[in-house]
């Protein structure tokens, strides 16, 4: 009897049970917990076997990777990022520092900590001013902070361009700045999520966003997200955090 | 339950993407160094602890009906405080663990059965490959063999067994001696 478990769950786990058979399974699994037991272990027993070939590398490149984050001054290295680092990043950088100053000696101190942190910089789309209409619409509405011009203009651009992370960021700020929360929430969690260069500024505006709804639970674990390799938004968010407190 | 996007870093451990692993380390190694430095831990106790509890997910990451359904970020972290609870309960005093044992059970987080699921899973990592030590040489051998996705005749060839039929039987023996081991 266990001998005809043991085959038929190694069928189910290589795949060769017909839909019906799967179907059976899948019920006797539910409803038979003895069953069940078995098919765990026998699982675990493969994920054993699968583990024992593999994870001497894996634990080795863990090791070797963890050398580079785990150093007493306790610097992080960045991850290899677009060289590209254009005159807008540059440009974000300096004005997050007025902006930090300005936050620093705000005499109204008791406005709600989203304004005081939702400082935005400008965006730069049009590269080498190529006269692509909508992107320069886009941008000078942005700039101009018509965020309602800007998000419509720039809806329209990320059609044309749907891969341009900049426009993407500015659109999701757009939607922030339009009351559109639940929308900016999304764009925003899509760039934290993904790889570009301005990964760290979506995660960065998608705890803005949380912020704005007061909800600081949230925004609290987002902020800690953020890798001190970027400096700028590391030590933003950490200021940040501690007016949380 | 539909996959997180995080889902990726998991087929990651499973692939051995170390672009993607270094991403890990970048975005959620902070975390649990300043908690783990706060809590009388080095950095180096950090590092083996952080890899551990990858260790812990790659296992989660080979089984086949395991949906990442959360952020990896609190998952890695709730682990590794977990880990570090239990490292220092073996040495530590018992008023001091209790404090830290308040941050184990406090957490209500929707990702708690996740969790759950990792650590019986490296537990039972732990026992089968007790069980597995237990097991004679050649059942090793061909466990692996047959695992590798070695086929029956070559497998035969190599242990110097009689047949096809013969590694058949001897691998459900292996494997039944196996599980009684690890019940036992």
């Amino acid at each position: 009897m266990e001998k005809d478990n043991y085959t038929l769950i190694e069928k189910y786990l290589n795949g060769e049970l017909n839909e019906e058979e799967i179907k059976s399974f899948q019920t006797r699994l539910k409803e038979d917990s003895a069953f069940s037991e078995e098919y765990t272990l026998q699982k675990s027993m493969n994920i054993f076997l699968e583990k024992d070939r593999n994870q001497p590398a894996l634990e080795s490149a863990l090791a070797s990777i963890g050398k580079d984050f785990f150093t007493e001054e306790n610097k992080v290295i960045p991850i290899a990022r677009n060289k590209n680092r254009n005159r807008w990043l540059i440009g974000l950088i300096a004005t997050a520092a007025v902006a930090a100053l300005l936050v620093m000696f705000n005499p109204f101190q008791q406005q709600d900590l989203y304004n005081q942190y939702a400082a935005h910089q400008p965006i730069a789309l049009t590269e080498k001013s190529t006269g692509n209409d909508l992107s320069t619409k886009a941008e000078t509405a942005f700039n101009q902070k018509d965020y309602a011009l800007a998000y419509e203009n720039l809806t329209l651009y990320l059609q044309e361009n749907p891969a341009d992370p900049k426009a993407t960021l500015a659109l999701g700020i757009s939607a922030l700045e339009e009351g559109k929360t639940a929308e900016a929430i999304s764009i925003f969690e899509k760039i934290n999520a993904g790889s570009s260069a301005l990964k760290n500024y979506g995660t960065w505006y998608l705890a803005l966003s949380y912020l704005k709804e007061k909800n600081f639970e949230k925004a609290g674990a987002t902020l800690r997200l953020i890798p001190n390799s970027e400096k700028t938004l590391f030590n933003k968010a950490q200021k940040l955090l501690k007016e949380f407190n | 339950m539909n996959a997180h996007e995080d889902h990726r870093y998991l087929i990651a451990l499973r692939k051995g993407d170390n672009l993607l692993l270094k991403e890990l380390y970048s975005n959620f190694s902070p975390q649990v160094i300043s908690w783990v430095k706060k809590n009388n831990g080095s950095m180096s106790d950090a590092q083996d602890i952080f890899q551990e509890a990858l260790i812990a997910l790659y296992n989660k990451a080979c089984d086949p009906d395991f949906v990442l359904s959360y952020p990896i970020g609190g998952l890695i972290f709730q682990i590794c405080k977990n880990k570090w609870i239990d490292q220092i309960r073996k040495k530590t005093k018992e008023s001091e663990v209790r404090i830290l044992e308040k941050e184990r059970y406090d957490s209500e987080q929707p990702s708690a059965s996740a969790i759950e699921q990792i650590e019986e899973e490296e537990i039972r990592q732990n026992q089968l490959n007790l069980a597995f030590e237990k097991l004679s040489e050649l059942c090793q051998k061909l466990l692996k063999a047959v695992s590798e996705g070695i086929s029956s005749k070559d497998i035969a060839v190599q242990l110097a067994m009689n047949d096809v039929n013969t590694v058949y039987r001897r691998k459900n023996a292996c494997v039944e001696r196996w599980k009684n081991l690890y019940h036992s």
